[in-house]
């Protein structure tokens, strides 16, 4: 998010909630806005909660603390295992194993005064669909960058390998609120479902990857990890 | 049980099917034109069933229907053995297989589908 310093006596503040007044009535600056070279860039947006940061993509990110916010909830899923091909064929054919989803933890911190700080994280990869075996997905995580937290992981959920469904993602650990396990996707012949994603406070982690129906037909990929900043 | 294997000879494509015992057979499902199939008895007794009507078939026999119809079959003898050739062929899908596909067993009660109960005069 954008933020607005200004230089007091040689040191730079953030401004938090700038105003300006309109004929005798102070109103809070929502935006501000400069235009460089005929472009107009926004420079300053103030906070308005909630304010939701959302990471879905495997990989690293760093997440930065928005001035103006007093509380965040950090909520973070493991990724989802892959699901199998089918089983069998001609008059035979049936659902083959589903993936498992992944861990899940909450924490809560008071981020007053904190703008700017940063948690850093990563964002655990789907397993790939597989013909008699899937991979499992891996684990998603949020620690501590310049603002200190306890590290939340989340492991990711089991590949399936025909006959048998992936295993539950392992409870997540270090949240301060909330710490679970995922659920366990479905052996061959059942309904071919993945196991459902863990719902957490403001969002659903990713289920497992669905099977496929018949021996020719593929399982479903995993969904990635994810991770929830909701600030207020 | 119910042992299975895929036949193929030349351009003729089909699946053997062996019933160990009464309540063995095949889950209720239904076929588009790759898949579709006859039926040949030839050891024993089977039924097919369909939603409005049920045909009894014997060693010897060969029947045509129409495979988009839902149908299952259930065999009404033990050691019943029937081969279903498929009226287009072996699917271009089935040529890549592993091997645990092209020759095994499964127990119908694993399925997880609608299933249609046995009546009596089958024991």
């Amino acid at each position: 998010m954008p933020s607005w310093n200004v230089n007091v006596a040689g040191v730079w503040k953030t401004l938090v909630s700038p105003a300006v007044n309109v004929a005798g009535t102070w109103h809070n600056i929502l935006q501000g806005w400069v235009n460089v070279s005929g472009t107009w860039q926004l420079f300053f947006a103030a906070f308005t909660p909630p304010v939701v940061h959302t990471y879905n993509t495997a990989g690293g990110f760093t997440e930065v603390i928005p001035f103006g916010a007093s509380n965040v909830v950090i909520e973070a899923w493991g990724a989802a295992g892959g699901g199998c091909q089918g089983v069998g064929t001609g008059c035979a054919q049936d659902n083959g194993a589903s993936g498992g989803s992944g861990g899940y933890g909450r924490s809560t911190y008071s981020v007053g005064g904190q703008g700017g700080q940063t948690i850093v994280g990563t964002i655990g990869t789907g397993g790939a669909n597989g013909g008699t075996t899937a991979d499992s997905g891996t684990r998603s995580s949020v620690s501590s960058g310049t603002f200190a937290i306890t590290t939340i992981s989340a492991p990711g959920g089991g590949g399936a390998a025909n006959p048998t469904g992936g295993g539950a993602g392992g409870s997540g650990t270090g949240g301060n609120q909330a710490n679970a396990a995922g659920n366990a996707g479905q052996n061959s012949h059942g309904t071919g479902v993945g196991g459902a994603g863990v719902v957490g406070v403001h969002g659903t982690g990713a289920g497992g990857g669905n099977a496929g129906f018949g021996a020719t037909h593929p399982g479903i990929s995993g969904g990635p990890g994810l991770v929830i900043f909701y600030y207020t | 049980m119910t042992h299975f294997e895929h036949y193929i000879s030349g351009a003729v494509f089909g699946i053997k099917y062996i019933f160990d015992t009464v309540y063995d057979g095949l889950p209720r499902h239904s076929h588009d034109t790759t898949t579709a199939h006859n039926i040949i008895v030839l050891r024993g007794e089977v039924r097919v069933l369909f939603d409005d009507h049920t045909v009894n078939l014997h060693a010897g026999d060969v029947y045509d229907f129409d495979g988009a119809r839902a149908h299952s079959i259930l065999a009404v003898s033990s050691n019943t053995c029937i081969l279903n050739l498929f009226l287009n062929g072996q699917p271009v899908e089935y040529r890549t297989l592993p091997a645990q596909e092209l020759k095994g067993e499964f127990d119908v009660r694993d399925f997880n589908r609608e299933m249609v109960t046995p009546t009596e005069e089958m024991t």
